[in-house]
Order: structure tokens, then sequence, then C-alpha cells
């Protein structure tokens, strides 16, 4: 189906081989995945393979890339993509703009094709149901949140019926529900269609249950493939800086405190599989709903009795009752469309409450500028192409601390340390659109943390990122905590917040369903919060469950209530 | 046999919105057309007129200020280059430093400015009440090429994405400490470094965009299923060459110096 032989690309102006030599292939019926580092050249396979670079943004090519037996440099564009659907990593760059309707938006494929109404119907129909989406199908693109904006993008490439499909990081935006419909849809098309599939993703979880054979990209060359399961659970993960899947993760944990023997009989993919997400009621489950201590003295936040609407009328936040100590470290999790990046932009003005009031640090927000609650309140946007503006890296960074006032050396060191924090010092003369999408993302957070603010705000953080970013992202959040600043983090990443945070605040359809200490959220018996948010807990969580260790939301904690 | 779902065959609601689009458009360069071709006040206060008692018709008077405010700048330096710099004007109203008003100048200003409002207000009605791919499927009903069609779609859907991105730049610097609530001087302020991002992230959004669409089979040939029929009469046809010719007879006889209006 698809087959790249001697595989050679670099970018129009490019100086260097982003591709330096790939042969693959991919089999009807098969799904191959694709991980690697940052900048290992995965997002440019995807290209290429699609029959997109060189054709629509030009570069050099060397080497054979087939699709469907064809050479992609005699194929045209639209030929492409009828052997070849794509799915890029920005869903929203993939809607066309013009449409009205997500019906509309998912038949502008098949319509190209000038293929007769009754089968473009058919088609749509068949899209949407295959990722559960019909509900969606009236809706005005242009108002979908990310992850919904994703599945309809995902959707619009199905409707083509490509015998091959290459995907790069599908689940980039999609809560950990979505992810596992995607994975469904996937392994459906896969085994009743006969759909090939290249698919490139951080979530080597996702793989684990997805793939049939793993490829492992880095510097632009394959450097190890094999059955899923074997390269998954092979050293050279670590080498080229991914993270393995979590039943990888958890057996090595334990294994390597000697306690190998305590996991004996437990199937740990099983239990990685077995979720059975959303069946829990949220009605009954906002009366249970407790409050975490404050250990702080001060409050950094409080939103009072707030109920948000957007213009259109959608209501995002229904009487939301939160407190959050100064130097607390918190998470917010919930679906897509939760209201999670509605709450916290409450508290620099960008959103202003249309029933009760949003107080930081004591004072309330009303009538104070977006710019004064800047001084106190960071915030890092969940897509960083929607924060990010200037034409260097280190210009980006300098924005928000000159525009507090900041000049000088100690501007220059505010610079200098943000940069430092994400690992992006040796690239502040580099033009942030240049940069790979993992790297913008660590660029939006320096840009916050150079204006030194008291209340840090990251949404989803960990988008995009490899094992170095990852670890990296943890030891800032630290950091942070430990310099006494109030952490605020929205993730879809359940092993993030387990690992990062001291407190995680639930949301479902703009409510607070639960505030409490993280230890006690994924300690719940058969967590009947978080599956009514369709929300699953770390693995490590659901071991400690299984053997009766009591609350083991992270791989440390799971080994410790071992050794104990 | 799987049927266009109901919510897709949206009857547009009132006397304007359920006009066929090309009626629409004619109407829209129609007043565009005038409103700068025919001089004095006449054409362009009718065409303002219009564009507004349409507006009002088909209850968008609301969501006309997104374009008002585009238009603002262009508005702003007219009034100002020409009330001052009006070439050969010699009645002096008031001097402002070496700058001085004429009489002449602030007539030509004013004319020049109703112009590009109702350009502008033309432009916000013709697109407020004419979904894009309707346009597009009308226009390559009658027999206008694929490229044609994508460049007119981009060029239209570009407005309000352009005008989200400024937001969303203007949100962006907001949050780190740009000040552009309250005085005038905040508001002008927060412009000045909006430029430069938006054009630059507007280029990179278009190789990304063609990229979609080309992975989306656009420029496969033959004509794009069309997903309804859009209304048209003959009555409609008529009118659309009367409001054609007429544009055209209005414009040559202003020229020509045959039509005295004031």
């Amino acid at each position: 189906m698809l087959q790249l032989r001697e595989v050679r690309y670099r970018y129009a102006g490019g100086n260097r081989d982003i591709l330096a030599g790939i042969d693959l292939d991919v089999e009807a019926g098969q799904v191959l995945g694709i991980v690697g580092p940052n900048d290992a050249g995965k997002s440019t396979l995807c290209l290429v393979a699609a029959g997109l670079a060189p054709a629509t943004i030009g570069g050099r090519l060397d080497g054979s890339v087939r699709l469907g037996g064809a050479e992609t440099r005699d194929l045209r564009p639209y030929e492409a993509a009828q052997r070849c659907g794509v799915l890029l990593q920005r869903p929203e760059l993939q809607l066309t703009g013009t449409a009205e309707t997500v019906f509309e938006e998912i038949a502008f494929g098949p319509r190209n094709l000038a293929l007769d109404l009754p089968t473009v119907v058919e088609r749509v129909e068949w899209a949407l149901a295959a990722l559960n989406i019909e509900d969606l199908a009236p809706r005005d693109p242009k108002h979908l949140s990310g992850g919904q904006a994703q599945l309809v993008a995902l959707a619009s490439v199905l409707a083509l019926r490509p015998p091959l499909l290459v995907l790069d990081e599908p689940t980039g935006q999609l809560d950990p529900a979505g992810t596992r419909l995607l994975a469904d849809a996937l392994l459906s098309l896969a085994s009743n269609r006969g759909t090939a599939i290249l698919i490139v993703e951080q979530r080597t979880g996702l793989l684990a249950r997805l793939a049939d054979e793993v490829a492992v990209l880095d510097g632009g060359r394959i450097v190890a493939r094999g059955p899923a399961a074997a390269v998954l659970s092979s050293p050279v993960l670590d080498e080229v800086g991914v993270e393995p899947p979590p039943v990888v993760r958890v057996r090595r944990a334990v294994e390597a405190a000697g306690l190998g023997h305590r996991l004996g009989g437990l199937d740990l993919d099983a239990i990685d599989r077995s979720w059975p997400p959303g069946t829990a009621d949220a009605t009954d489950i906002v009366l249970r709903r407790e409050r975490a201590p404050d250990t702080a003295t001060g409050e950094a936040a409080r939103w009072e009795a707030v109920d948000f609407a957007y213009p259109d009328g959608t209501r995002a936040l229904s009487g939301v009752d939160l407190g959050l100590g100064e130097g607390a470290v918190v998470g917010i999790v919930g679906q897509n469309g939760a209201g999670k990046s509605t709450l916290v932009r409450h508290l620099n003005g960008l959103l202003r409450p249309t029933i009760g009031q949003v107080l930081v640090r004591g004072r309330s927000v009303e009538g104070r500028h977006v710019a004064e609650l800047a001084r106190e309140v960071g915030l890092a946007f969940q897509d960083p192409d929607r924060q990010i503006f200037a034409g260097r890296v280190a210009s980006e960074v300098e924005f928000g601390p000159r525009m507090l006032g900041r000049s000088g050396q100690p501007l220059a060191d505010a610079v200098r340390m943000a940069l430092a924090a994400v690992g992006l010092e040796d690239l502040a003369e580099a033009v942030p659109f240049d940069l790979g999408y993992a790297k913008r993302k660590l660029l939006g957070i320096a840009s916050i943390l150079a204006m030194e603010t008291p209340i840090v705000v990251l949404d989803e953080p960990t988008t995009g990122q490899d094992a170095v970013g990852l670890a990296r992202l943890r030891g800032l959040v630290a950091a942070l905590a430990a310099d006494g600043r109030t952490v605020i983090t929205i993730s879809h990443d359940m092993r993030f917040v387990a690992e990062t945070t001291e407190r995680v605040v639930v949301m479902g359809d703009g409510r607070v369903l639960a505030d409490a200490m993280t230890t006690d959220v994924f300690a719940e018996p058969g967590w009947p919060i978080l599956r009514s948010t369709f929300l699953e807990p770390p693995l490590p969580a659901r071991v400690g469950t299984r053997l009766g260790l009591g609350s083991t939301p992270t791989e440390a904690a799971l080994v410790a209530a071992l050794l104990a | 046999m799987p049927e266009v779902p109901d919510f897709l065959r949206r009857q547009p609601t009132g006397f304007y919105r359920s006009l066929n689009p090309a009626t629409k458009l004619v109407i829209a360069v129609a007043t565009a057309a005038i409103a700068f071709g025919v001089g004095g006040w006449t054409g362009p206060l009718s065409m303002l007129l219009l564009a507004g008692l349409t507006a009002a018709g088909a209850a968008i008077t609301r969501r006309l200020l997104p374009y008002l405010l585009a238009a603002s700048p262009l508005v702003a330096s007219i009034l100002l280059v020409n009330t001052f710099l009006y070439p050969g004007a010699s009645d002096p109203l008031f001097a402002i430093g070496p700058f001085t008003a004429t009489a002449t100048g602030l007539t030509a200003a004013f004319q020049a400015s109703l112009r590009v409002t109702a350009f502008a207000l033309s432009v916000a009605v013709f697109s407020l009440t004419t979904p894009t791919d309707d346009l597009l499927s009308d226009l390559e009903r009658r027999g206008l090429g694929r490229r044609a069609i994508f460049v007119i779609g981009a060029a239209i859907s570009t407005v309000p994405r352009l005008l989200s991105r400024a937001k969303e730049i203007v949100d962006a610097q907001r949050a780190r400490g740009l000040d552009t609530e309250g005085s005038l001087r905040n508001r002008v302020r927060g412009l000045v470094p909006l430029a430069g991002p938006l054009v630059a992230s507007t280029l990179v959004e278009v190789e990304d965009r063609t990229i979609a669409l080309e992975a989306r089979a656009f420029s496969a040939p033959g004509r794009r299923t069309p997903l309804r029929t859009l209304p048209d009469s003959n009555v409609q046809r008529a009118a659309r060459w009367a409001i054609a010719l007429t544009t055209v007879a209005l414009i040559a006889l202003s020229i020509a110096g045959a039509l005295r209006l004031p």
C-alpha cells in the first residue's frame, strides 16, 4: 500500500536532509506506529508518505515513494488524496473554513470527487458514525473544541475512503475517551476494511494497543523496527528519548525494586485495556464532592458562584465555586469542552463572568485591565500558535517582562532563565514558526515563565512532548512549587497530573464535580468521579487497587506501597 | 437511499437572505460601484442608505461593527489627508501648525469617507447574508473554474479568520501585559504590534491550508457535487441584468457629466 525506498527529503531552502534514507512498507490492514523524539522527522515523514511533499510544499525528494504501486511524483495531489488520507497535527487548519456545518465540512472531499449526492451523504454519515460524532453534524465547525475539531478533521479524511491513512499525532488534543474512541475506529478500519495505517504518536500506550509494528525514527533515520510489543519494551525508546507505554514503565519500576514477583499473577495489559468508561452518573457525584484542605495561608484565586456563557449562548461554566491557596499546585481535569480553559481565562480577565465574581489574590478582577492582571497571572495557552507572534524566539519571551516594565539586565536574565527552564536556550535567535510543534509549545510556556508571576497556569503543557520534554516539564512544575508559586495545570495526561500536582479539580459540563487531594481522587473505590467524565486513572493507581494497596497514583507510590 | 439531512435544507429567513447568491453579489457590486462611480453626495449617500436599510431588513445591523472597524483606519486617513492636503484648494477653514484645513478638502474627505463606508457595508451585507458554500456552488454552476472558486472562497473566509487571528494575537499580548483597554491611546497602542505578526501567521496558515485542501482532493477535475439547489427565477435573472445595466449607465452618465445630481 505504501512503500518508501531510500527516501531522502529536505525542505526548500533547507541545508540538511530531514529524512536521511528511509525504507519502510505498510501493507493493507496493517497498523505501523512511528515514534521518535521531537525533531526526528516524523511530521515530515507524514507529508512525504502522503505525497504532499514535495508536490504541494516544495523541497527535494530523492528515492522512491509509492502509493498503491504508483510513484507519488507521478500522481496529481487529488490522485494521491484518494490513495492516502492524511491528518496533520493542527486539525483546525485542515478544515476548509467555508463550511457552515460539520456535515458540509465532511462532505467537502467526496463532493470534490464529483460523487453522486446519495453517495456523498452515505459517506458523510458513515464517517460520522465511525467516530461516534453524529451529534456534531449540524454544528458550526468554527465553534468546535480542539478535540472535536480533531475528530471532524479525521472524519473528513475518512470520507474520501482512502486505502491508506497517515496520521500525525491524531490524539494530540483528545481526552482519554476521545482517544479510546479513535483507537477503536482505527482498529475497526484496519481489520474490517483492510485500511493500512501509518500513525505517528507520542502516546506509546495507544500504539501498544493499536499497532502491529512500530518503527523508531531518530535523526531522519529508522533506528529500530519490529513487532509493537518488542519495540515498545526495548531500551531503544529510552536511548532516543521516547516514553515507553505505561505497562512497560510500571513493570520496570516494580522489577527495579526487586518486587517483580508481586505482579506475578497480574495481566498488566488487560488492566490497561479494561477501563470501563463513563458508567457513573455525574449528578450524584456533585453532592459527594469534598473540598481539599488548603495548607497555605493566603488565597491565590477564587471563583464565586461563577456562570459564564459565550456570546453565541453556549453555557461554559455553571455555578463554579472554587478557591485555590497561595502556593497550591493544582491539576484541572475533565473532558474536551468541560470548561477547563474557560475557567482559567477568568483569572487574567480575558473572559469575564456572566454571573458571580472572580478574585485574584484577594481582589476582585472586575474593572481591572487584563494587562494589570498579567502581573499576577501568567497563562500559557493550550495552542501555542494562538500565543506566539514575534519573529524571534528571544523577542517572544521578552515581550511579557518588557510590558511589565523590566529592562536591561533583569530583562535579559528573565529571558535567559525562562529559555533555559524549557531547554530552548540555544534557539534564542530562531524564528518561532520554524520550530516544531513541541518546541513552539515550550516557547509559549517560556514566554509566561519570564514574567515571573506568582500564579502560573499551564494549559495542556504536555501535548506533543517527548520523554525529554515531559521530564523537563515535571521538573519545571516542581521548581515553581518549590519557589512558592501557585501552579494550575490543565491536562488530559493523568500521569503528569498524578506526578506533579497535590490537588485535583475535576470538571464536567462547566461544573466542578470534585475538588480533592490528588491521592484521594485517584484512590476512590471504582473511580466514579473520573468515570463520570470519561477520564481514566493512571495505570499504577489501577494496579494498586487490584492489589489492595490503597492510593498509588504514580509508579513511585506503587513501589512504595509494595515495599510497605 | 441516503438523503441530505433536514438541517442542510435550510430555508433562509426574509426576502433578502432568500435571494440567489448571484443576485446578492450583483447588488453588492452595484452598491459599491455606484458609491464610487457616481459623483457628488447622491451616489455614496443613497448607497449607504440602501446598504443600511438592507442590513436592517436582514437583521444583521449588530454584526456590521467589525466591518466598519476594519474600514476605520482607511476612513481616518482619508479624512486627514483630504481635509488638510487637498491639492489646489484655496478656501481655508482653520490651521493646525503648518497644516491648513480647506472647505473643498473637507467636502472631498466626507464624500470619500461615505464611499468607503458604503463599500464596507455592501461587503458586510453580502457576506453576512450569503453562506460561502452557497456562493461557490452557484458560481461553479455558472461555469467558473475550480481554481477561481478557491481564490474567491479563500478571500471571503480570510476576513473573519483575520479578525479572529487578530483577536487571538491581541489577547496573547494583553495576557502578557500590553494594555489595550481604557483610553484611546491604549487602544491605538494595541494595534501597532499587531500588523507584523498578523501577516506572518497568515502566510504560514495559507501554506497549511493549501496542504489541507489538496489532501481533500480539491483540485480534482469535474464539477463538485452540489448539496442543495439554490433558488433562482426569471424575475431574479431579469433583475440582475437590470441592476447591472443601470449601474453601468449611471456611472457612464456621471463620468460624462450628464448626470446633474447634488
